[in-house]
């Protein structure tokens, strides 16, 4: 094992320290992880674009600010690189949503994230792959090609952020920007070992995220670490005039409750079972994984009650109503005039802008994007709209006010991430509702825009990691912090280490 | 209305996986009652007004940069009518 080697395998946290004492520079960190993308990238192949010119042009641009002493009032992550789900737009570097349709498309603006993370001097490694438009679970919707779960690379990363995940996880990527509409930050968090966080719904801005369902979209922190998400999250968190639904408040202090979590001492914290994410339908190990940290919460001081929220169960029908239908209004903008894919109807058919818009969709959407936009379409047309999209909207309102019910007596809620650890691949391709039942205990933070966040809980029976979920009330998310950090603490000293000590890395003995 | 120019097959494949999920989703309307108000927005906010202050917008040069075909400035699109 190599110096290089040694320097990726740490924390996020872990590396900026070593920024701040110039024990390493930024450029050495950015190098260090190129070099581990090019090994690892044609076993795990998390990327769609590696942007090394660019990443270490921005690393040498911080480190000479930094030996100028210039760094004052940066965030504490500045200076290490990080990786970005391909759902987000970066000036300068191709933006594909992994859609045909967006293929060779060269944003000319950055997110408001992306922003932020230039400002904080943090080097920008390349774009991570996703299912096509985040629309997805599995990342296997790509349009360019299929992410492997670093534990196992005959099972699906999760996604649709599959690509941020086992890039995080391969140590490809320290840190990483994920989006989350049903559960794709949390559930390939879940899936490959890794931290994953949705914060609250407008907590951290949407400019620039590429939409799909706008009111369940939320741009978060993929990591290794709860507290290196912690940092990422006050990095890009905070109000944005340019994203209507930003929340006009400063970022809850995160950071300081996953630093007082570390302290493994949760007495007066209350935490709540929900009593229907569980059961039938949940891998047996996945449960035994989840058990065994609920009782590790306990041990810590935590007291924890069994919590119902009896309107959870048609979250999953609500939500394959309300998703479809904002995708379908968000991607009616590919029409082949601004940017993007063009083509034109066959010579026998009338060379009109409408027809050469059904031929462009055709062509350059995926069978999943086809799917729910036509269920989205049909979901909004007169006759159904109140009776569908009504209903659904109805829900939300059931499901907010069992987070209401729940949260009044309790200061976080629990569930395992998802009933399942990773599958096969082509397990679920050929079913699209067994899949969409995957993200049965993700979809309610989504409907409630309430914070959520997975951490890693152990391995399965067959050596495939399970996620534990916390939920937090609405804009107070660092409540999840403290009990995640304290748990993953815990947990860690129970197991020796991380749980990726376990994880076989063949592509870093060979860097 | 959603234009996109499906093949047969794709229309035989998606009519079936689309009723599927159809007679799954429509459990939802037998949950929620009429007294029930309808959540658009999860996190409900004040609209409000930026600050009226004059900003750099995209130059025309980049906004037409990823234009599949311009001219003279402009996108150019198919004619409209047959």
């Amino acid at each position: 094992m190599t110096d290089a080697t040694e320097l990726v395998k740490l924390s996020a946290a872990e590396m900026a320290a070593k920024i701040r004492n110039k024990e390493v520079s930024s450029r050495e960190l950015t190098e260090a992880h190129l070099a581990v993308i090019e090994k690892a990238e044609p076993t795990i192949d998390a990327f769609l674009k590696v942007a090394a010119d660019s990443a270490l042009a921005e690393a040498d641009a911080f480190d000479a600010k930094n030996a100028k002493g210039e760094t004052e009032g940066l965030p504490e992550l500045a200076g290490v690189p990080i990786a970005i789900k391909d759902m987000i737009v970066t000036k300068g570097i191709e933006t594909t949503a992994a859609s045909k349709i967006l293929e060779g498309w060269v944003p000319p603006y950055d997110a408001t994230v992306i922003s932020k993370i230039k400002a904080a001097g943090m080097p920008i490694l390349g774009k991570t792959n996703l299912d096509e438009f985040a629309q997805g679970s599995s990342t296997e919707h790509s349009a360019f090609k299929t992410t492997k779960n670093p534990w196992n690379t005959e099972h699906v990363p999760g996604g649709s952020g599959g690509g941020s995940a086992s890039a995080v996880g391969a140590f490809e990527a320290p840190i990483a920007l994920g989006t989350d509409t049903g559960g794709s930050i949390r559930q390939p968090g879940a899936f490959t070992g890794t931290v994953g966080v949705k914060p609250t719904y407008g907590g951290v801005s949407r400019f620039g995220a590429i939409a799909m369902a706008s009111s369940l979209d939320q741009i978060g922190p993929v990591s290794r670490t709860v507290l290196d998400a912690a940092l990422l999250h006050e990095v890009i968190g905070g109000h944005d005039k340019r994203d209507s639904t930003s929340i006009p408040r400063e970022v809850p202090p995160v950071v300081a409750a996953a630093r007082e979590g570390l302290k493994m001492d949760l007495k007066g914290v209350k935490v709540g079972l929900i009593k229907e994410l569980g059961g039938e339908g949940f891998q047996p190990d996945v449960e035994a994984r989840f058990n065994e940290a609920v009782e590790t919460l306990k041990g810590m001081g935590a007291e924890v009650v069994e919590i119902s929220c009896p309107h959870f169960p048609a979250a999953l029908g609500a939500y394959y109503i309300i998703m479809p239908s904002e995708v379908s209004s968000n991607l009616a903008r590919y029409d082949g005039m601004r940017y993007g894919l063009r083509v034109m109807p066959p010579a026998d058919v009338p060379q009109t802008a409408a027809n050469m818009m059904a031929y462009t969709r055709e062509a350059g959407f995926g069978d999943e994007v086809k799917r729910r936009i036509i269920l989205g379409t049909y979901a909004l047309s007169a006759g159904y709209y109140d009776a569908w999209y009504g209903s659904a909207q109805k829900v939300r309102t059931l499901i907010i006010e069992d987070f209401k019910k729940a949260f009044e007596q309790v200061d976080v809620l629990v569930s395992p991430t998802a009933p399942t650890t990773a599958f096969k691949f082509g397990e679920k391709t050929a079913d699209p509702l067994t899949m969409y039942l995957g993200d049965v205990a993700t979809i309610p933070a989504n409907m409630g825009g309430v914070p959520a966040m997975s951490i890693p809980a152990g391995l399965s029976d067959e050596g495939l990691p399970v996620g534990f979920q916390f939920f937090a009330p609405q804009m107070q998310d660092e409540k999840m912090y403290k009990p995640a950090a304290a748990l993953e603490a815990a947990l860690e000293g129970k197991w020796g280490g991380p749980v990726w000590n376990d994880l076989k890395t063949p592509w870093l003995d060979e860097a | 209305m959603a234009r996109i120019a499906l093949t047969d097959d794709e229309i035989t494949r998606l009519q079936g996986e689309l009723n599927v999920i159809a007679d799954s989703i429509n459990e939802v309307q037998k949950v929620a009652g009429d007294d029930v108000e309808p959540t658009a927005n999860p996190v409900p906010l004040e609209a409000y007004l930026r600050p009226d202050v004059a900003e750099t917008p995209l130059t025309q040069a980049e906004a037409l940069a990823g234009g599949p075909k311009t001219e003279a400035g402009m996108f150019v699109a198919p004619r409209i009518q047959e």
